[in-house]
């Protein structure tokens, strides 16, 4: 019994060590681009958290980084790399804007409905080549899902050029949806909209069909031992492309909520690095649902802050970035100590 | 083909065959100790932001390589201490220092330049060609007026052909990808072996980001190094890690840019022509893998 205190007690220390580090690195970071730490951590709070206007906006941006990280954790459970969430969130978003402007079935929830399904739809064609190599010729789907990316980007970068442009804009972008796709703003003055509750309901369904479902359990044990859950009769190759379809159609739905909630079409730099930033997150979360969602409201908090920091003092807004980054380098760090080694 | 057409096309080639070549031999050698490398593309691309910032600052390239080498094989360390003595996972670990480094690269460039998504100047140094005159137009102008770094990276591959396969610093390497436990029977520590390899490749990667950055442009650009990291990891699945085989297909791969470059001035949209090169190293991985599947079938 006091063994296992003691132990607790020196893992409740490191962990406020752990803390102490990356704040201690980030007043660095804050005070490097020029302001000081404590003025920088109260902009960066405020900016986020201060009036509910900055608290829905938080909130909203958290949907596109719960799926995107959701896109990487479902594979990851099986032993598999999904780095593709990037262009899988563009072609999802492309999908989506083209069933917006193209079609209407005069019902606003089926027009939403089957718009989200498309975009799922093509986020998972996109996942579907790479996971098809790997399992089929073991090509590395880190390489495959990564140039997939960059091939996406210049794909939708012709698409909204050429064949989709918007007739009437200046700019490389696709028309807009039919007011009949857009799901609406739910307060005056704030982005905030039902896609937030998408991205928790999502979460929630991957948490249960993790631990309740027969398919779920079988995705941790692919991941953890794929030679024991093949004896035991689990179709791991099945199982594998099956996780990374999973992920590919939530980077795909991510890229459609955007759509109809936000952006209403594609335009060129859509993303900002949705993918990459989700990749973090879920690193952070070592692939737990509802870890997801917490970590995604602070990076999402950190990213709101960031801005609120450029417009009142001179540190740029991309300080958000290297914040993020830094504190997953530490926690991977501090986990070996705190967790203990293990592989994965 | 018109000779002025395939001549422009070898000259380019090779241009962009070489931080590819660079990269893909610094990983090679942390393949051989068992590490597959995904922090290349980060590794490429601090150092052609701190080769741009020491080029422009002293006004000399020399100084820009070496800033850029020592920024490198920093993170490399940085890497390799997380994998190799802290037992992170390489992957996850890689990725999070090639996000670290878009961020703090596109952050140092606001705070130290005010510059937008790209920073260049006349200031920024080049990196010096090769400046011999043998009289030979065709010497002259088509095999000896490229950048130093290209001539030495090709010495290096031959150099790691002879370090990894005839020394026993090689011997070394191979067995802790190989057989780990091995060398950990004679005394010699897995995770230092690896630690070498990883400065070494971060010296390589350090060289393979200013040749990009000082000589292939002459500028720094947000994530200019756009995949380059992973193209030199498909080279090396590709060509099992052995030098020579490095060699041969990273010139494969310029080849693929410099078609790029050149399709971009062409009729087609310019989008499949940035494309090209990225669906290139998918369809020689393809064919790779397709090949030696075969291989498996027949044995």
């Amino acid at each position: 019994m006091i063994g296992t205190r003691t132990l607790s007690f020196r893992k409740l220390l490191l962990s406020l060590l752990l803390v102490l580090c990356i704040l201690s690195v980030w007043a660095l970071i804050i005070w490097f681009g020029g302001e000081s730490p404590f003025k920088g951590f109260r902009y960066i709070i405020e900016g986020s958290l201060g009036n509910h206007y900055q608290f829905l906006s938080t909130l909203n941006k958290m949907v596109p980084l719960i799926l995107a990280a959701a896109a990487v954790a479902v594979p990851a459970w099986t032993g598999m790399w999904n780095i593709g969430g990037e262009g899988q969130l563009l072609l999802g978003a492309f999908g989506a804007a083209l069933v917006g402007f193209s079609i209407d079935f005069g019902v606003g929830l089926v027009n939403i409905v089957v718009a989200l399904i498309v975009s799922a739809a093509f986020g998972m064609a996109w996942a579907a080549w790479p996971a098809f190599f790997k399992i089929k010729l073991r090509m590395d789907e880190v390489v495959t899902t990564l140039m997939g990316n960059y091939i996406a980007a210049q794909l939708i970068a012709y698409l909204i050029n050429n064949p989709f442009r918007d007739p009437r804009s200046p700019l490389a972008q696709t028309p807009y949806i039919k007011s009949s796709f857009v799901i609406p703003y739910l307060f005056e003055g704030s982005q905030f909209s039902a896609t937030f509750f998408v991205a928790i309901g999502m979460v929630l369904v991957l948490f249960i069909f993790r631990k309740r479902f027969i398919t779920g359990y079988e995705f941790d044990i692919t991941g953890s031992n794929p030679v024991f859950a093949g004896l035991s009769g689990i179709r791991v190759k099945k199982t594998k492309l099956l996780s990374m379809l999973i992920g590919g159609a939530l980077a795909g739905l991510a890229g459609g909520l955007l759509v109809l909630g936000m952006t209403q079409r594609v335009m060129q730099s859509f993303s900002p690095g949705y993918g990459f930033t989700g990749l973090l997150i879920c690193l952070l979360a070592f692939n737990d649902p509802l870890l997801i969602v917490g970590i995604a409201f602070l990076f999402s908090a950190l990213q709101t802050g960031s801005v609120n920091l450029q417009l009142f003092t001179s540190v740029p807004a991309e300080i958000s970035g290297v914040l993020q980054a830094v504190m997953v380098l530490f926690v991977a760090a501090f986990k070996t100590f705190i967790v203990g080694r293990r592989e994965g | 083909m018109d000779i002025e057409l395939i001549t422009t096309l070898f000259r380019t080639s090779i241009r962009m065959a070489t931080p590819i070549l660079l990269a893909s031999l610094g990983g090679a050698l942390t393949y051989h100790a068992g590490i597959i490398n995904v922090a290349m593309e980060g590794l490429m691309l601090i150092s052609a932001f701190f080769s741009v910032v020491f080029s422009y600052l002293t006004g000399s390239a020399f100084y820009g390589i070496i800033a850029g080498v020592v920024a490198s094989m920093l993170i490399s360390l940085l890497y390799s201490v997380f994998v190799s003595f802290l037992k992170a996972n390489n992957f996850a670990i890689g990725f999070a220092i090639n996000i670290l480094i878009s961020s703090l690269t596109l952050f140092l460039m606001r705070v130290m330049f005010q510059g937008k998504n790209a920073f260049n100047s006349p200031d920024i140094a080049s990196i010096m060609e090769l400046k011999v005159k043998t009289g030979n137009y065709f010497l002259d102008n088509y095999l000896l007026n490229f950048s130093i770094l290209t001539y030495l990276s090709i010495a290096i591959a031959f150099l790691l052909a002879y370090i990894i396969y005839k020394t026993s610093f090689g011997l070394r390497l191979r067995v802790c990808g190989e057989m780990p436990q091995a060398l950990t029977a004679a005394g010699i520590k897995v995770g230092v072996i690896q630690l070498w390899a990883s400065i070494l490749c971060g010296g390589l990667c350090g060289l393979a980001g200013a040749q990009l950055s000082l000589y292939n442009v002459r500028m720094f650009s947000r994530d200019m190094t756009g995949g380059r990291g992973f193209v030199a990891l498909a080279a090396i699945l590709i060509s099992g890690g052995k030098p020579k085989r490095v060699l041969f297909i990273s010139l494969l791969f310029g080849l693929f840019d410099a078609l790029s470059v050149k399709l971009q001035n062409e009729k087609i949209a310019p989008q499949f022509a940035l494309m090209l090169p990225y669906i290139m190293s998918v369809v020689v991985l393809l064919l790779f893998h397709l090949k030696t599947r075969k291989q498996y079938g027949k044995a």
